[in-house]
């Protein structure tokens, strides 16, 4: 049953994936890599990451070097736990890189934003790492290179209580735990 | 088969409703009861009802009826004891009819007017007879005149005359003493009509205390946090005349302590309840000296 | 069924005649609803040394923080008597004063305090109580709320929560990256607090068994969340066995034997029940959106849990027995953690109206009538407790940017905040009666 899941939502993901791949590129940089620390200056909402998987897009070799300029926090809609298109060309590379590296391995932090109640959130936060980790696993990484776990509202990104802060708290940061 | 369904409900239905028509009928005899007994109540009473029913401005009336009323009194123990003097007689029977007039004016009850009219104009009549014993053919003229105004009191003329035909003065003095009582059975039937007046007036009475006694009780009664909706407390209270609580305790229980207290809480907050004490004792003895309050919140959240 | 129906309308029509014979009844239908009043007269102190607490102060504030009373304000008061033939009752009446309670503090050997204390019905100038008891020199505290719950059970009929504990979670933002979290155990007011597990890692969802003596929780103080049991008397520990992905929302069955938990294992958040004795795991959901949030109703019959199943959070209540499935909130676009109270009629839970914008308040549903009543106007609260007699809702909410706990009565006439440790505050649990 969860295998059948997992195929029907491999497929659109791939469908979508495509679609994204043929949507516009641009160079920026990736703010989520810092993780907590690093995400103020990363916050400005969708406008400051275009997609960064232009020069690693292509089926081409994914190295150490490029994940570098690859995005690492996924961001979602309130209470939805759907990732955006914005990402998918990221998270494919990250996939390849993963699949072109067995030994390699991330983890997926799932986060939302305070608003509602705490265990909804780490819920939600849940389903937003596993929406992730299905799209890596489609994309060629094996399901025991990834794991996850989330945070729900205990670890935000941004400590303000407004729209933006929620939006940028809405995420799921990817970490490599050996590369 | 649906209207079927009905017959059976229906009859007992009926029954039921003849049942209650017969225990109600036992009731409504015995709730009439006490209205033709208030007769019997001292005149004080009545007077003091009606006194409640039309309040301060009409309390002097009332003292000087009072008055009135002892004076007839006394003044028909002195007839008895001087029968012998007619023209006193006369002058009583005049005042007696003046005064039934007033009254009738007072109380403009078609009934009763009439029934006073009837009595006052037998009195004359029979006023006239005693004092001119002699004059035969003034008494026949005046049984014409009667004659003339109402068949019934003709008949009793006829009556009366026979009588007088028969009998000699001695009789008269008889026939005096009718009339007294006819007098008096006027006098008691405008009483009666004053007494549902006041009875109704009182009733008034009751009404606004009760509007009142619930008004402060409203103020002082502070609902609990455990009240729900639904929840129903009875509260005897005991008054003294003075107005002020002598006791309050809980009647019928709604089941919640908090409830129940803050029900009785209630009264002893108020403590006194000064209109009482400007009721009129006899009404406070029968119907406020012991009173229930129920105490049933609408509206709360829950 | 419908001829006993017509049966009640001839009985019913009987009744109403006999009705309208009855005697003289008023009928009060309205009235204030307002809280008792109620003076705590300072104890007269006859220990030769001063007192740590003041005790007729903590009484006071209890009383107050129920809902249930308005004490008079110590300023009012025209005298402050300590016996009973001191008690001016004209007085204390014309300050409308319903009741008053005078005590004294008077030592005993061993070095312990004994606190006498009596309860005066003003409008009646009879007494209500008149007892004592007897603590440590520094367990006034104890003593405050001892009385407290005396005079409550006298005067409510409920039985008083004020020596009840709570337990809360805080974070400190000590750098960037450190975050100290710590879970404190306090009396109900807040006061006394101690930490009883300090972490780097995130601390969530306390929870009291219903004896009293243990709580779970979650901790990620592994890195994954786990949930643990600790033991208040010896402070011992045991974690229960994690599964992967999400081990959250512990609740305790009523007889302590399960918990109920929330777990990702097989690949979504559903709620589970283990129990404790025979570690048997058994599964109670089954649905592809989110469930979580069990709470067990007290009587143990069933959960009550909340799913987005039906698009957005509501909350649900599932049969044990019948496993049927019945939905519990209608009203609002979020409704979640839902906690029942002990008599199961109310449900409190953290709510957001249709349409009401972002704001999360608490609303306590009567699940007899289904009415809804929005308590908190504060828009960002959440993780409400309720007290073991029902009367108080304690939750957490913002101030500033700041997390602290708050309270208010279950009938929303009082709202007060507690006593702020430091750090964001967060997650309290009420604990059940102790002793």
């Amino acid at each position: 049953m969860r295998v059948s899941k997992l195929t029907k939502s491999a497929v659109i993901a791939a469908i979508m994936a495509m679609a994204a791949g043929c949507s516009t590129t641009s160079t920026t940089t990736d703010g989520g890599a810092a993780g907590v620390g690093g995400s103020a200056q990363a916050g400005n909402g969708t406008n400051s990451y275009g997609v960064s998987g232009g020069a690693v897009s292509g089926g081409a070799v994914v190295t150490a070097e490029d994940l570098k300029q690859l995005r690492t926090v996924f961001y979602f809609d309130f209470d939805r736990a759907v990732v955006r298109q914005e990402g998918f060309t990221d998270l494919e590379a990250h996939a390849r890189y993963l699949a072109q590296n067995p030994a390699a391995s991330v983890r997926l932090e799932g986060h939302a934003d305070e608003r509602g109640t705490r265990e909804y959130n780490i819920a939600l936060g849940e389903r937003r790492a596993q929406s992730v980790e299905r799209l890596l696993v489609v994309n060629g990484a094996s399901a025991n290179q990834v794991e996850t776990v989330s945070y729900g509202e205990e670890k935000p990104a941004v400590l303000g209580h407004d729209a933006t802060s929620w939006s940028q708290n809405r995420r799921v940061e990817l970490k490599y735990l050996s590369k | 088969m649906e209207i079927r369904s009905y017959i059976l409900p229906t009859v007992l239905a009926l029954g039921v409703h003849a049942l209650v028509l017969v225990l109600l009928g036992t009731h409504w005899i015995d709730h009439a009861e006490p209205q033709r007994m208030v007769p019997r109540h001292i005149e004080a009473q009545m007077v003091d009802l009606t006194a409640l029913a039309e309040r301060e401005a009409e309390r002097a009336r009332v003292a000087n009826e009072q008055a009135q009323q002892a004076e007839q009194a006394r003044k028909a123990e002195r007839r008895r004891q001087e029968q012998a003097a007619a023209e006193q007689r006369k002058q009583e029977l005049a005042k007696r009819k003046a005064e039934a007039d007033a009254k009738r004016k007072a109380q403009q009850e078609a009934e009763r007017k009439r029934q006073q009219e009837q009595a006052r104009k037998q009195a004359a009549e029979k006023q006239r007879k005693a004092e001119l014993a002699a004059k035969q053919r003034a008494q026949a003229a005046e049984k014409q005149r009667q004659a003339d105004a109402l068949a019934r009191k003709q008949a009793a003329d006829a009556q009366r005359k026979a009588e007088a035909a028969a009998r000699a003065a001695a009789e008269r003095k008889r026939q005096q003493q009718q009339a007294e009582a006819e007098l008096q059975q006027a006098l008691q039937r405008e009483q009666q009509a004053r007494t549902a007046a006041a009875q109704r007036a009182s009733q008034v009475v009751v009404g606004d205390i009760q509007s009142y006694i619930q008004a402060l009780l409203q103020d002082s009664w502070r609902i609990p946090s455990t009240a729900r909706n639904g929840m129903e407390a009875v509260v005897a209270i005991h008054f003294l005349p003075s107005g002020e609580v002598d006791q309050a305790y809980i009647d019928t229980s709604s089941g919640n302590a908090a409830f129940d207290n803050s029900a009785v809480r209630a009264v002893y907050r108020v403590q006194r309840f000064p209109r009482v004490a400007e009721i009129d004792p006899i009404l406070f003895e029968r119907r406020l000296r012991k009173l229930l309050v129920k105490f049933r919140p609408e509206g709360l959240r829950w | 069924m419908v001829i006993i129906k017509r049966y009640c309308v001839a009985l019913l029509l009987m009744c109403v005649a006999v009705v309208a014979r009855a005697e003289l009844v008023v009928e009060v239908t309205q009235g204030v609803e307002a809280p008792t009043a109620i003076a705590v007269v300072p104890f007269g102190n006859e220990t030769g040394g001063a007192l740590t607490d003041d005790v007729a102060a903590i009484v006071q504030q209890d009383l107050q923080r129920s809902g249930f009373f308005e004490p008079m304000p110590r300023d009012n008061m025209l005298g402050f008597p300590v016996r009973r033939d001191e008690i001016f009752f004209r007085d204390w009446r014309i300050a409308k004063m319903d009741y008053v309670v005078i005590g004294q503090a008077r030592p005993v050997a061993g070095g312990e305090v004994s606190l006498r204390f009596e309860l005066h019905d003003v409008l009646r100038e009879q007494a209500l109580l008149s007892e004592q008891v007897t603590v440590a020199r520094d367990g006034l505290r104890d003593g405050a709320h001892f009385i407290a719950d005396r005079l409550f059970e006298r005067l409510t009929g409920l039985k008083g929560a004020f020596s009840t504990k709570i337990v809360y979670v805080t974070a400190e933002q000590l750098s960037a990256q450190r975050q100290r979290f710590r879970l404190q155990l306090a009396d109900w007011d807040g006061a006394r607090s101690t930490t009883i597990l300090e972490s780097a890692e995130p601390i969530m969802s306390p929870v009291w068994s219903m004896d009293g003596s243990k709580l779970a929780y979650v901790s990620f103080e592994t890195g994954k969340p786990a949930i643990y049991v600790q033991y208040l008397a010896t402070g011992r520990r045991e974690r229960i066995q994690s599964f992967p992905g999400l081990n959250g929302a512990p609740s305790w069955s009523p007889d302590g034997n399960s918990l109920a938990l929330v777990l990702s294992r097989d690949g979504n958040p559903e709620i589970y029940v283990l129990d404790l004795l025979t570690k048997k795991l058994q599964r109670i959901t089954r649905h592809y959106g989110i469930d979580t949030e069990p709470s067990w109703a007290p009587d143990g019959q069933s959960l009550t849990f909340t799913s987005d199943r039906g698009g957005q959070p509501q909350i649900y209540r599932l049969d044990l027995a019948s496993r049927k499935l019945e939905r519990l909130t209608f009203e609002g676009n979020y409704n979640a953690r839902g906690r029942l109270t002990q008599d199961g009629r109310f449900l409190a839970m953290v709510h957001r109206s249709s349409g009401g914008g972002n704001g999360f308040d608490i609303a306590v549903q009567d699940l007899k009538t289904g009415r809804l009543d929005i308590l908190t106007r504060s828009g960002m609260v959440e993780s409400p407790s309720i007290a073991p007699n029902g009367s108080v809702v304690i939750y957490a909410t913002q101030e500033g940017t700041r997390g602290v706990l708050s309270a208010v009565s279950l009938d929303g006439r009082v709202e007060f905040r507690m006593p702020a440790g430091s750090g964001d505050v967060r997650e309290p649990a009420w604990s059940p009666y102790l002793r």
